[in-house]
């Protein structure tokens, strides 16, 4: 007893020291993990928008694509908060050479909803699909879905701009089938607005001071992009080029309903009925009076002329 | 109890280190991945910008030509071109390369070179021609026909086209020309860079502003005038021109009727000469010495007279013109009710003298025209609304010219009704900017050519005209002047301009045009007569046609972008593809100056990059991976130097000395180098202290990294 009375001050002060370095340790812990999480995400999101920037910096002009696919798309669906899909044609490079191709980004919802600030927001993945010319063979007339390219999205929001700053949101050539609901575009999009927020989960240990903050797990990357052939007026491609086709069936979209059936040509009968006499031209009426003609024109003043 | 809190502080201290080493770490992850995607905007800005210089560069007026450049410095980074040798002059391939800080961006692009088009030298937009020349006239290139004048009059069974078509070849053939007669379709791809339809257009185009130098006329030049005109500006001489003696200038001549150079007169014009008349007879004699470079141009424009300009107006500012309101508010003195029109002006050219409809003067009524616009009336009841004016169907546009003026501009805004408001435009060319309808000062409509604004007759497919004027939304396609609320774009008032004629016109019309036609027949004087007796040169020169462009509304040369790709490249992309199977990084240093390849360690790169070095072969091609890995560094060999025994140079302060051997190492822990000076002095406390010359450049090594540098073929020492 006399040792611990004796030595209470050190007791005390270390107590108190080793207390204070396990708490600020604590908190450095959970503001590393934060910071990793966030930085992961970053990269996750980041690296996502990089793929997408280069494909969009690449899109080609309407003339363009309908010398190297045969058609022509660019479309945004989804409303002003969330882009649920997003098409255009961009160059694929491949070696030295490359082709064009028509990609469509789609947004699936996962079901699942992540914590981001104070809010709960939904999570989605991105998958991607794609329309080109097979090396050999006949051109398809639907998309391949090629996997998943983002995963843990809250938000991705497409947003393109005519030369006179309207919004795009449908610019095409006919064949196939209208998009319901679409207002098509005479002008094609010369900047695109993206905006990709990605999030994860932060460290769920927190004490009470640190749940009445927001966690730090979003990350948020948006530029304006500028198609690097959005000034471009001629039709040169690299790679193959096709001739006209009707548009490709987009992920989800319904066949086009079949061309109505040709009306018959009249077969002759093997047995034709006799023929029918011609029926007589009505006679004209004798008294059939004057024709309406336009109403009477008011007299100029004297002196003007009309 | 003293052990124990010195024990306690002590972990504390450590502890507290070690979390700001940890902290400092996660702080300098997220500080390189901020770096990194700020590398990838710049470098994207500087291929972008780059791009555009190199664009700008490469263009003359001959076409394309190889840049200048290759590599240099752009805000803190570099950019690369490479220009496809195959490249000709009417089509360009090349590539930018943009780099920062290790990343890059390329844009590869090809562009079309679209030279202006021009008629040149000689263009005759008349109805018929003949033409005499000697062979001491020299005509560089062609005489092109517009045969459409010919065709429209119908002509060819009064003066066949073939028969005037082998004379005008003699004569061309004489001096030394082609002739061309271009069939009536092709002129609309001829003339596309010039903006105009015909030689009318032209001549119209050179008046739409005011000319910059006038010479009355009917004129005879007596004396020896020089310097007439400049580059680019247009000098009109109002009447028939003789240059008796000696008339010399440049830029755009226009002439209003014939042009005559007696043998004793000399004529030397640079630029484009515009002859042009309305007479049945044009006489272009050129008997002297002339010299016009750039091209002659000659415009007749001989119809038979008929018909005047009428002008309709519309008005409704409460409820707006539309569609099921084409008549607007009811009509007005002399007109009673049951007339489709607010107001209404037949014969508005003949009655009033001018062709020139004058809606507002200093913000005043314009007397004698207000009764029949109602257009400060107009005005007036708006008061300060804001509003705007708009031109409809203006490919009707008569070649109208406008003249608007709003109080506070600096200047009034003129131009030609068919291009528009330009500058003064509010994102449609041809609707005005907005303003308050009370500031608004002048502004008048003047037709200059009736024909253009094409007929609106009697008889003529509408039998009602002008009052289906009234009664057609579209009022007949004819040139609409309009006035329209800013807020909600309402037609307020509505001003048309057409060509009339009546029933009973029509038909003096046709006599007119008969005793016109007898006339040709019965061998009277009609079309162009065309003279090069004399010592005459045309010589086509794009030149200062191209001069001219700006002021007459040419398109010019034109740049056609076909097509262009990117490439974008990260520094961790940039870094795997420089890595060497050696384990160091092939890059390029001083890429603006010496652009020398160097493979430099990777701790190194950093450094290098900071110093303006790019990762990769400076030409840009693939690195090769195949070196054989580098042998572990090895100790260097004694670094004395061997022409001088026992001594060596070393280096302080960038000062080169010869010293004993056992003296060095003083020189060293005072911030020398041994071996001479390097191109870049390390810091005073860098390691980097033995200097070698490698790939052509002196640099300073660390002694753990001599070896590797040795067996990379570098030499110990300054390069010499």
């Amino acid at each position: 007893m006399q040792a611990i009375l004796d030595h209470l001050t050190a007791i005390l002060v270390g107590a108190t020291l080793l207390g204070a370095m396990m708490f600020i340790q604590f908190r450095q812990q959970q503001s590393s993990i934060e910071t990793v999480a966030r930085d992961r995400v970053h990269e996750q999101t980041t690296s996502f928008f990089d793929t997408i920037e280069r494909e969009v910096e690449n899109a080609r002009t309407r003339p363009q694509s309908v010398t190297g696919l045969g058609y022509y798309v660019m479309e945004i669906q989804g409303n002003d908060d969330r882009t649920d899909r997003f098409t255009f044609t961009t160059f694929e490079p491949t070696g030295t050479n490359g082709q064009l191709a028509s990609v469509s980004y789609v947004l699936v919802p996962t079901g699942e909803t992540v914590r981001v600030g104070t809010a709960l927001r939904n999570t989605y993945d991105l998958e991607r699909w794609s329309n080109r010319l097979p090396a050999s063979g006949p051109a398809p007339n639907d998309y391949t879905r090629e996997g998943i390219v983002a995963t843990d999205l809250v938000t991705f929001r497409v947003r393109a701009f005519d030369k006179d700053g309207s919004r795009v949101t449908w610019a095409g050539t006919n064949g196939g089938y209208a998009r319901p609901g679409a207002t098509a575009s005479a002008l094609d999009p010369v900047r695109f607005e993206i905006e990709v927020e990605g999030a994860t989960e932060g460290p769920r240990q927190l004490t009470g001071d640190q749940l009445a903050t927001s966690e730090q797990t979003l990350a948020r990357v948006a530029h304006s992009i500028r198609p690097i052939n959005a000034s471009a007026t001629g039709s040169l491609v690299s790679g193959p080029t096709a001739s006209a086709r009707d548009l490709p069936l987009l992920p989800g979209e319904p066949a086009p309903p079949p061309p109505p059936p040709p009306t018959p040509s009249p077969t002759p009968s093997p047995n034709p009925s006799p023929q029918q006499p011609p029926t007589p031209a009505p006679s004209p009426s004798p008294n059939p009076g004057p024709a309406p003609g336009p109403p009477p024109r008011p007299a100029a003043p004297p002196g003007y002329e009309v | 109890m003293g052990k124990l809190t010195l024990l306690l502080v002590g972990a504390a201290v450590v502890g507290g280190s070690l979390l700001t080493f940890s902290s400092r770490q996660i702080a300098g992850e997220t500080l390189r991945g901020h770096n990194a995607a700020q590398a990838d905007l710049l470098s994207r800005q500087i291929a972008e910008s780059g791009h555009a210089v190199i664009l700008a560069a490469i263009v003359d007026d001959s076409g394309f030509q190889s840049p200048p450049i290759s590599t240099r410095s752009y805000e803190g980074g570099t950019y690369r071109v490479e220009y496809d040798p195959t490249s000709t002059a009417t089509r360009a391939q090349f590539s930018v390369t943009g780099t920062y800080a290790g990343a890059s961006h390329t844009v590869r692009s090809t562009y079309d070179w679209d030279p202006m088009e021009y008629p040149a030298p000689a263009w005759l937009d008349v109805p018929y021609a003949t033409a005499s020349t000697v062979a001491s006239a020299d005509i560089n290139n062609a005489i092109q026909f517009d045969r459409r004048k010919h065709d429209e009059m119908g002509l060819n069974s009064l003066v066949p086209l073939a028969d005037m078509n082998a004379g005008l070849q003699a004569a061309a053939t004489t001096a030394g020309a082609s002739y061309s007669v271009p069939a009536g379709n092709a002129w609309n791809g001829i003339l596309e860079d010039l903006n105009v339809s015909d030689g009318e257009g032209l001549y119209q185009a050179a008046l739409a502003l005011p000319p910059e130098t006038t010479i009355a006329g009917p004129v005879t030049i007596t004396n020896n005038r020089s310097g007439v005109g400049a580059p680019g500006e247009v000098t009109h001489a109002t009447g028939d021109l003789t240059v008796q003696n000696r008339l010399q200038g440049e830029g755009m001549l226009v002439i209003d009727g014939s042009l005559t150079v007696p043998t004793s007169g000399k004529m030397f014009w640079s630029g484009i000469v515009i002859v042009r008349a309305e007479q049945q007879y044009l006489p272009v004699l050129l008997k002297g010495e002339v010299s016009i470079t750039g091209g002659l141009v000659i415009v007749q424009q001989a119809y038979p007279p008929g018909g005047h300009m009428d002008v309709t107006t519309f008005r409704d500012l409460g409820n707006g013109l539309t569609n099921a309101n084409p008549r607007g508010e009811a009509p007005v003195a002399p007109w009673t009710s049951g007339f489709p029109w607010h107001q209404h002006k037949h014969r508005f050219d003949e009655d009033l003298g001018t062709r020139r409809v004058r809606y507002l003067e200093g913000g005043n009524a314009v007397a004698g025209q207000e009764s029949w616009t109602q257009f400060e009336d107009t005005i007036r009841s708006l008061g300060s609304e804001k509003v705007y004016i708009e031109f409809e169907n203006e490919a009707r546009h008569g070649y109208g010219v406008y003249t608007i003026n709003v109080d506070g501009m600096p200047n009034p805004v003129r131009g030609m009704v068919r291009d528009g408001f330009g500058a003064y435009s509010r994102g449609d060319s041809h609707q005005s900017r907005e303003f308050r309808a009370d500031r608004l000062e002048d502004f008048e409509v003047d037709i200059r050519s009736l024909r253009t604004l094409e007929d609106r007759f009697d008889g003529n497919g509408c039998d009602s005209w002008p009052f289906c004027i009234g009664e057609r939304w579209d009022r007949g396609g004819a040139l609409r002047v309009r006035l329209r609320r800013h807020t909600d774009n309402d037609i307020l008032y509505e001003s048309v301009l057409y060509w009339h004629m009546q029933p009973s016109e029509w038909a003096i019309y046709q006599a007119q045009e008969a005793a016109w036609r007898t006339q040709i027949q019965n061998g009277g004087l009609f079309g162009t007569r065309l003279e090069m007796t004399g010592d005459v040169s045309v010589t086509f020169d794009i030149s200062p046609v191209l001069d001219l462009v700006d002021r007459l509304g040419f398109d010019g040369n034109e740049v056609i972008h076909l097509g262009s790709e990117v490439e974008h490249l990260t520094r961790d992309e940039n870094f795997a593809a420089a890595q060497l199977s050696s384990g160091s990084v092939r890059m390029c240093h001083d890429p603006t100056g010496t652009a020398t390849n160097r493979d430099v360690p990777s701790e190194e790169v950093e450094e290098n990059l900071g110093r303006g070095d790019t990762l990769g072969n400076c030409d840009g091609s693939p690195v090769s991976n195949n070196s054989a890995p580098s042998p572990a560094p090895a100790n260097p060999a004694n670094p004395t130097d061997p022409n001088n025994p026992g001594n060596v140079a070393v280096c302080v302060s960038g000062v080169e000395q010869i010293v004993p051997w056992s003296a060095v190492g003083g020189y060293l822990l005072s911030g020398g180098t041994v071996g001479g000076c390097p191109d870049t002095m390390p810091g005073p406390w860098s390691t980097r202290d033995i200097v070698m010359c490698y790939n052509g450049s002196s640099v300073a090594v660390r002694l753990i990294e001599y070896g590797w540098y040795t067996n990379q073929g570098a030499t110990f020492g300054a390069c010499p």
